[in-house]
């Protein structure tokens, strides 16, 4: 049906994409949200790398025969070593929102984005 | 000499922080001043480049040039300011990390030239914020920082999104590299890819449509944070968008855009402040409300409002951090931010100190927000834009009533508190009213830097209008 | 309980607009023009004369692009500080088994995988994995301790921060002396080997140690602070 991957790999990461969206939006639970975000960057991972791929070409390391590197057939490492870097990040921000949460769960008992009402004019 | 330091002295610090856990607060002025002198030192040699580790195209570029040398200088005086405040009090590690990073971050979106080290300092600097609005612990603090990290992932998504377009599509990082092949690729993913860096910067900016959060970080912060947010976090971003719109040439109609946004940010911020009854976010919206001005100004693309925009930048980060840092102060003492308090001190040196915040903000003779907003009407008038100098004019009436009904609690109330100001409190106070009223009389030399920084901004950039 | 659930006009306007914005994006980007020749491509080439690295992904992440990774190390130390922050470490473990097919299990693992931990670590610019695995990994050795141990095991504090401190700051002293040494922050000081062999890559191995060095403590830290976060 297709050439290549791309466009079935665009398109299952975008419905995951819409998918975490949809539940960042709606959900209320503060924990949801948090793992929605998670979700939705994951889509992009598979995005950004899936589109990056072309079949028959072999990971960028010297090893198993392969002595020489050369972009005829090895596939491109940078846009692995980005999403290497996000993952840390976006491990790093999931973290620290989720102990947050957890906090914030323990001072107020509830953890509903429509229940935070502790700011504004009359505090 | 290598611009990396202004990154690496601080991560040193502040990697190295168990070494020196009880004298953080002595490490932390230090640094921000020696940063400061180190930058001052810079001067000389502008526009300074460097590359990491490789050469082109591979690299990561760095750049001093004049616009974003006036921003590294203002980011580290701005951090002097503030840890020479805190030297009072005890060491504090929470503290230390987070606005230090805020540093790193700041300094990093304004010198690096490469999207995805942009995106890394993006990150860097949103999380000491999501730290730093969590400071005080407590659950308006959580709740504060909690909308700040869900906002703040949100925007994050769309700049990842921008950059993994721009890698496929175009196949560089450099933003320089960038903006040379951006005109050759499909329109469609031009407007996808202008659009989702819209919304990341836009966030994080706090252009209209996209800053309802900001009152709630500004309240749940301390004071002193919500000066150091307002002085160093915003406008680095201020100036990340619109080096990116100047450096992508963006479209007329998209800057006609970016003005319509600004102006708006603009009047709907300082007519929130009218309702408020909280300082806090009355000092908020009326940082937003200014950046709505210096985005005003720069959307025009034009180099003396761009001058002019650069010094209103300067001058209202001073202003702002002054007023919120002596808010700081009250809040100390007072325990509260309502608009109340104003009633309940007595101090006449705090009192001078709101009054030229004040007078500043609102740009009355002889302060310095004055000689700002004069050039900006200036510039204005040179391109006719007549309808943008009466909104201004207009909202400034505004913004005057809520700051001098602010001013008024002076005279009422009847049990009053004496604050007195320690020496060093007084001298840094002191230093930035005199800054502020040295800057409104003689604005010249640093209008001067201005312009050569606005021709460095701009670029290439004309708008054709 | 009443299990009809309501669905919200808010919620279906929502769907609704972010399928029709789901649906935008991917008619743009089916149609996607992917760059013909990208930096990556350039990496390729001259990755063999500038690192000697056998894993490609590798020299990008700690040579090419070593700054971002060191601003990566530091976001994760940021919000590993602000995990310790806002959730001090409890006495209280949640998982107390006392299990003791766990008990000998973990005996046997957990030696092991700090091994492999290490041997990851150690071959990042030869084979798959680096500093970031393999911290993972060894992390995920005291994550086991931790679930098997209960209340009685806790990470030395000193030795973590330590460790933590002491390798972040290897990694920018480490760039620093490329402006000495060399011409350039990050730049190769190390003599840079032969493809393929142990000791080679330059620098890449150094920096692969102190990022795994860092990671594992920072993780591990991590683990300990979600587990024995009873009663904050």
């Amino acid at each position: 049906m297709f050439d290549s991957l791309h466009p079935l790999i665009t398109m299952i990461s975008l419905a995951i994409f819409g998918v975490a969206l949809l539940g960042v939006l709606v959900k209320k639970n503060l924990f949801k949200i948090f793992l929605a975000f998670s979700v939705a960057e994951s889509a992009l991972f598979l995005f950004f790398i899936g589109n990056h791929y072309t079949p028959g070409l072999k990971a960028p390391i010297a090893a198993d025969g392969i002595t020489r590197f050369d972009p005829a057939f090895m596939v491109d490492p940078l846009p692995q070593a980005m999403i290497l870097t996000t993952i840390v990040i976006g491990i790093a921000v999931s973290a620290l929102g989720l102990s947050m949460v957890i906090r914030y769960y323990k001072l107020t008992g509830h953890m509903r984005i429509d229940k935070m009402d502790e700011l504004g004019e009359e505090q | 000499m290598s611009l990396l330091l202004f990154i690496l002295l601080p991560l040193l610090a502040i990697f190295l922080m168990p070494f020196y856990r009880a004298y953080l607060h002595y490490v932390s002025t230090v640094l921000s001043m020696a940063l400061f002198g180190l930058a001052l030192t810079c001067k000389a040699a502008l526009p300074l480049v460097e590359r990491v580790a490789v050469d082109l195209p591979l690299a990561i570029t760095f750049e001093l040039s004049s616009v974003s040398w006036l921003l590294v200088t203002l980011f580290t005086l701005s951090m002097s300011l503030f840890s020479l405040y805190h030297l009072r009090f005890s060491s504090n590690k929470a503290l230390f990390v987070g606005t230090n990073m805020l540093l790193v971050g700041v300094i990093g979106l304004v010198l690096s030239r490469d999207i995805f080290n942009i995106y890394i300092f993006f990150e860097i600097s949103s999380i000491s914020a999501y730290l730093l609005t969590s400071l005080n612990q407590d659950a308006k603090a959580y709740g504060g920082a909690i909308r700040y990290m869900i906002i703040g992932a949100f925007a994050s998504l769309f700049f990842l999104l921008s950059i993994m377009l721009i890698y496929l599509t175009i196949g560089v990082l450099d933003l320089q590299m960038i903006a040379q092949r951006f005109n050759l690729i499909d329109e469609q993913v031009q407007y996808l890819i202008l659009l989702s860096l819209f919304i990341a910067l836009g966030i994080k900016t706090e252009l209209f449509g996209l800053n309802f959060w900001v009152p709630d970080v500004y309240q749940a912060s301390r004071s002193a944070v919500s000066g150091l947010f307002s002085a160093m976090l915003s406008k680095s971003y201020l100036f990340l968008l619109f080096h990116l719109a100047y450096l992508l040439h963006v479209s007329t109609s998209q800057m006609a855009f970016l003005t319509l946004v600004a102006a708006l940010t603009f009047a709907v911020a300082e007519f929130s402040a009218l309702k408020s009854r909280e300082t806090k976010r009355i000092f908020a919206f009326s940082t937003l409300g200014q950046i709505g001005l210096i985005a005003l100004a720069l959307s025009y693309g034009d180099t003396a409002l761009t001058e002019a925009a650069l010094f209103l930048i300067i001058v209202h980060a001073l202003a702002k951090l002054m007023l919120f840092l002596a808010l700081d102060l009250l809040e100390r003492r007072l325990g509260s931010t309502k608009s109340e308090i104003f009633a309940r001190f007595e101090s006449l040196f705090l009192m001078a100190v709101f009054t030229v915040g004040a007078l500043s903000l609102l740009g009355i003779p002889p302060f310095a927000g004055f000689a700002a907003k004069l050039s900006l009407l200036k510039g204005l008038a040179g391109l006719e834009a007549y309808g943008a100098m009466a909104l201004i004019l207009t909202v400034s009436l505004i913004e005057a009533a809520y700051l001098f009904r602010l001013l008024s609690g002076f005279r009422q109330g009847e049990q009053k508190m004496v604050v007195t100001l320690s020496p060093l409190e007084r001298l840094i106070f002191g230093v930035m009213m005199f800054a502020l009223l040295l800057l409104g009389l003689m604005p010249q030399p640093l209008l001067a830097l201005c312009q050569e920084a606005a021709q460095a901004m701009l670029g290439g950039y004309h708008a054709a209008l | 309980m009443n299990l009809k659930r309501t669905l919200r006009v808010e919620t279906l306007l929502v769907a609704l607009l972010v399928s029709v914005t789901t649906l935008v994006l991917m008619q743009i980007l089916l149609n996607l023009h992917l760059a013909g020749h990208s930096l990556g491509d350039e990496i390729l080439h001259i990755n063999a004369a500038s690192t000697q690295s056998a894993n490609a992904v590798t020299s990008v992440v700690t040579y090419f692009r070593g700054l971002d990774t060191l601003g990566e190390v530091s976001i994760l130390f940021l919000s590993i500080f602000g995990v310790a922050l806002h959730m001090p470490r409890g006495s209280k473990n949640l998982f107390s088994y006392h299990n003791t097919l766990l008990y000998i299990g973990v005996s046997i693992l957990f030696p092991l995988m700090l091994l492999f931990g290490v041997y990851v670590i150690l071959h990042g610019h030869l084979s798959p994995g680096g500093g970031f695995q393999g911290g993972v990994i060894i992390a995920g050795a005291f994550l086991l301790r931790f679930l098997t141990y209960g209340d009685h095991y806790e990470l030395k504090e000193r030795v973590v921060s330590l460790s933590e401190s002491l390798s972040g700051a290897g990694f920018i002293v480490l760039g620093l002396l490329g402006l000495l040494v060399g011409d350039r922050i990050f730049t190769q000081i190390l003599p840079l080997g032969t493809l393929g062999e142990l000791l080679s890559g330059g620098v890449i191995e150094l920096i692969y140690i102190f990022v795994g060095l860092k990671v594992s403590a920072e993780i591990s830290l991590l683990a300990e602070h979600f587990v024995k976060a009873h009663n904050v």
